[in-house]
């Protein structure tokens, strides 16, 4: 499973998610129906998150409940560049996700030196901490009355359109530099470190690996892509409030699809994400209103139900019947006679 | 190439070692006997850098070594193993090897890591998960696992404990191997037969003090040892 | 003039204080028995919160007297949660437990909000108002009253754990399982009954506190962490620890609020909490059992 899949397009095993994925990109060109696409960009969304997430948490097993305060910092700070500076988003997405590593890591620093619950523990406190900042420091952000990212109309430079279709290609294009980013590190020495500190610190130590080292690269690059689809937010939705970007139910929220779907592994974020948004969204439209905390019930329910009876996550189970689809693929008989 | 110079360690009111003065040259198999609660895994710890002493130095090739971190210690050339057999369980054999190796081109690793399994007798199960082997294999695992690095001197905590005697027939031969190739192992073991057949020296602790030291045939005469084993305890 | 007004805030801080004592006690005797952090301890205070409130709105029942109800209630809920759920994953790994605590927080919040929505409720009794003076400082009755309560069930349980046979066993295995279990201790039974008294606590707790605090369904979360704070300050584990702890945090949260401004009050538990956990994770008073 170490070596890297370049064993050609033949392996169903890369040619089938491929293949999905350009079905997904796909989309856009066959339908423009306004709600479809919401959808989809709001599943992305999720899966775009907790595959940020999974890299610190899935690989490095460092369970950061707290993610929501640099989704928050990424948002903030390209908006208020914009606001003030008319810095475009595009560069103002790159600045906010420069800044929120750079912030990251000085609070990592700080949080690394606890290991589980405690870890996660000060992860909350500071993210806590850093929404009441933000609440409070009307000033700079809006504070409690939030802020509205000035509307431009249609307008690429300035990462607004009146159409949902870019808005999609976009995401799609950070979700796939997400996987190919986290499938370099799976299969990369970088990777193995990684996974060894969430297995034994003290073993993976004594062979010479710089844990704090790996921890603070894990959170950086998680926390890039983090702020960056905090950017993403700011220019589809138009407005944030520290209550719904910083609150602590978004970072669990943020941290289900990969919890759900598998931790550790590269598609079940995504599918973590398949499985779940469109439960919420359903009740969010279905309900609405006052009853928007229902997903909430349904979402702890799951959480519970997959914690007992799917520890490592859905796909962990599911994988064995996959693998078996995937033999009855064209491509795929072979790939067992390979003996691999 | 190990030398202590009264080192202690002290957990709040509790002496885990006293006073431990021992050198250890290079090329011997060393082995470090005593009670439970000697001190012994003590001494791993503060010649690996989990540990920093309370008082006194560690040297290492003429380098001062007391209270510097494991993962620089581990580029100095010292390596260790765990009481409790510390693999990365949800790891494969192979990816266990890989950590430890360094940065070389993936396929040199890949090489060498197959290579030294084969040497240990764990080849074919490359691909297995560390979780799937047995007790005794999990411990040939981390054996091999620390050589990936090319270690001069290599500590040894416990590492026949629980095993069965074919395994343990094998580890002490490459124990053998590794010394005739010019290592320096430290083996903790509370099996005498062990330290009597691969030991060319062995240091007895007790409530962390050196009580004895020299060859396996001394020790087992001395009767302060006999006394500590025993005895008081 | 200033003394008074720090005067008026040792007594604040030391009034609720003693609330986040019997909240963190309750914590940290699940902690110190099952090694379990419990994310939904504020949340499930929050459901006793809300029992008194319907309790005293609906049938007129006075808040002290409805602890009748709301302990032995929240006891129960907590050995359910323990006995079907928290048991489910005592082998697995931290994560499992910490996600599965983070799940009944989840459901607790919003069940609440889906019931009763989102704005704030206040218990009214004769007394909610009445204020004695003691020097120049003005005591509010039911803070006094609810401290008083508060302590006197500390001490309760302390006894528990010292004299009785459950208790021994419960500290028993918070020291080793494996030798308690081997000396007769039921250990599933012992966290059952550990993990329900820590919910009682807290069910107590949100009944005595709101006598005087606003409810709504995300007030628990404010609480879980204040515990968290007590808990860690006094060293995890440590009954004693956890109940100076209590204090001790009340205290400084009191002060805060007033040598910085009140809205930033959180912010100051908040940067107290990271400090201790980055100083002396071990707890400033007890041993710790981390």
């Amino acid at each position: 499973m170490a070596t890297i899949a370049l064993t050609g397009l033949l392996n169903p095993e890369t040619y089938f998610p491929s293949v999905l994925l350009l079905l997904l990109a796909a989309v856009p060109l066959v339908t423009s129906n306004s709600y479809v696409l919401h959808f989809l960009i709001l599943i992305l969304f999720y899966a775009v998150l907790s595959e940020a997430w999974n890299i610190l948490a899935g690989f490095t097993g460092q369970f950061s409940l707290g993610h929501a305060a640099f989704f928050g910092i990424g948002a903030y700070t390209s908006t208020l560049l914009f606001i003030h500076y008319g810095t475009s988003p595009w560069l103002g997405m790159l600045i906010a996700g420069v800044f929120s590593v750079a912030c990251s890591l000085i609070i990592g620093s700080l949080c690394f030196r606890l290991r589980g619950p405690f870890f996660s523990m000060i992860t909350i406190a500071f993210a806590e901490a850093l929404r009441l900042l933000t609440l409070n420091w009307a000033g700079l952000t809006g504070g409690a009355v939030g802020l509205l990212v000035p509307l431009m109309g249609d307008s690429a430079v300035n990462f607004q359109f009146l159409s949902r279709q870019p808005y999609y290609y976009v995401l799609m294009g950070i979700l796939l530099a997400l996987l190919l980013t986290t499938y370099v590190i799976r299969n990369s020495q970088t990777g193995l470190y990684f996974m060894a500190t969430r297995e034994d610190e003290n073993a993976a130590r004594s062979l010479g690996v710089n844990i704090f080292r790996y921890k603070l690269l894990a959170l950086a690059i998680s926390v890039f892509f983090t702020a960056v689809a905090g950017t993403f937010y700011a220019q589809y939705i138009l407005f944030l409030h520290p209550d719904s970007v910083m609150s602590l139910n978004f970072s669990i929220e943020i941290a289900l699809p990969a919890i759900i779907g598998g931790m550790g592994t590269i598609w079940g974020p995504i599918v973590g994400s398949v499985m779940l948004t469109p439960v919420s969204e359903l009740i969010r439209s279905i309900l609405g209103g006052s009853y928007a905390g229902v997903y909430l019930i349904i979402h702890g329910s799951i959480l519970i139900l997959v914690v007992i009876y799917f520890p490592n996550g859905v796909t962990y189970r599911l994988t064995k019947h996959y693998q078996a689809f995937l033999r009855t693929l064209p491509g795929g008989r072979e790939q067992e006679h390979a003996g691999n | 190439m190990l030398e202590t110079r009264n080192i202690t360690k002290e957990y709040g009111h509790i002496v885990a070692l006293s006073d431990l003065s021992l050198s250890i040259p290079d090329g011997t198999i060393v082995g470090l006997i005593g009670p439970n609660g000697s001190g012994k895994t003590t001494f791993i710890d503060l010649v690996t850098g989990f540990s920093k002493p309370s008082q006194g130095e560690l040297f290492f090739k003429g380098e001062r070594i007391g209270g510097r971190r494991p993962h620089e210690i581990s580029r100095l050339g010292i390596a260790r193993t765990f009481q409790e057999t510390r693999v990365f369980k949800k790891m494969t054999l192979l990816e266990n090897m890989l950590v430890a190796s360094p940065t070389l081109k993936r396929s040199h690793s890949i090489e060498k890591a197959r290579d030294r399994l084969k040497w240990i007798g764990l080849s074919g199960l490359e691909d297995r998960q560390a979780s799937a082997l047995s007790y005794g294999q999990q411990k040939l695992l981390e054996f091999v696992r620390t050589l990936m690095s090319d270690p001069t001197f290599v500590l040894l905590d416990e590492p026949t404990a629980g095993i069965s005697p074919f395994l343990t027939q094998r580890m002490l031969e490459s124990f053998r191997t590794l010394r005739d190739k010019g290592k320096t192992l430290v083996i903790v073991e509370h099996n005498m037969d062990v330290i009597s057949s691969v030991c060319e020296r062995a240091v007895v602790l007790h409530h962390g003090q050196k009580i004895a030291e020299g060859t396996p045939a001394q020790i087992q005469r001395d009767s302060t040892v006999q006394d500590a084993y025993l005895g008081g305890g | 003039m200033e003394s008074t007004i720090l005067a008026q805030s040792v007594v604040n801080g030391l009034l609720i204080g003693g609330i986040y004592a019997l909240i963190s006690v309750g914590l940290t005797l699940i902690f110190g028995v099952m090694r379990i952090i419990n994310f939904a301890h504020g949340d499930l205070m929050m459901l006793a919160m809300y029992g008194t409130y319907w309790m005293c709105t609906l049938c007129g029942i006075d808040p002290y007297v409805s602890l009748i109800a709301t302990v032995p209630i929240l006891f129960i809920i907590g050995s359910l949660i323990q006995k079907f759920l928290v048991n489910r994953v005592l082998e697995g790994t931290d994560a499992s437990q910490l996600f599965l605590t983070l799940g009944v927080m989840l459901i607790a919040q919003n069940v609440a909000l889906l019931f009763w929505k989102a704005d704030y409720r206040a218990v009214r009794t004769v007394y909610s108002e009445y204020v004695i003076r003691v020097g120049e400082v003005f005591v509010s009755v039911p803070r006094l009253t609810s401290f008083a309560v508060a302590v006197i069930l500390t001490c309760l349980l302390y006894v528990f754990l010292a004299r009785t046979r459950t208790g021994r066993a419960m500290r028993a295995t918070a020291q080793n399982k494996e030798v308690s279990s081997l000396m007769g201790v039921n250990v599933r039974q012992t966290y059952t009954i550990a993990f329900g008294i820590g919910t009682g606590c807290v069910g107590a707790a949100g009944t005595l506190l709101s006598t005087f605090y606003y409810i709504s369904p995300t007030v628990g979360t404010t609480f879980t962490l204040t515990a968290f704070l007590a808990v860690v300050l006094g060293g995890m584990g440590s009954f004693t620890g956890a109940f100076f702890g209590g204090l001790i945090v009340g205290l400084a949260e009191s002060l805060g609020a007033v040598y910085f401004a009140t809205q930033y009050k959180e912010l100051v538990t908040f940067s107290l909490f990271i400090l201790v956990l980055l100083v002396r994770p071990s707890g400033l008073l007890g041993r710790s059992r981390v």
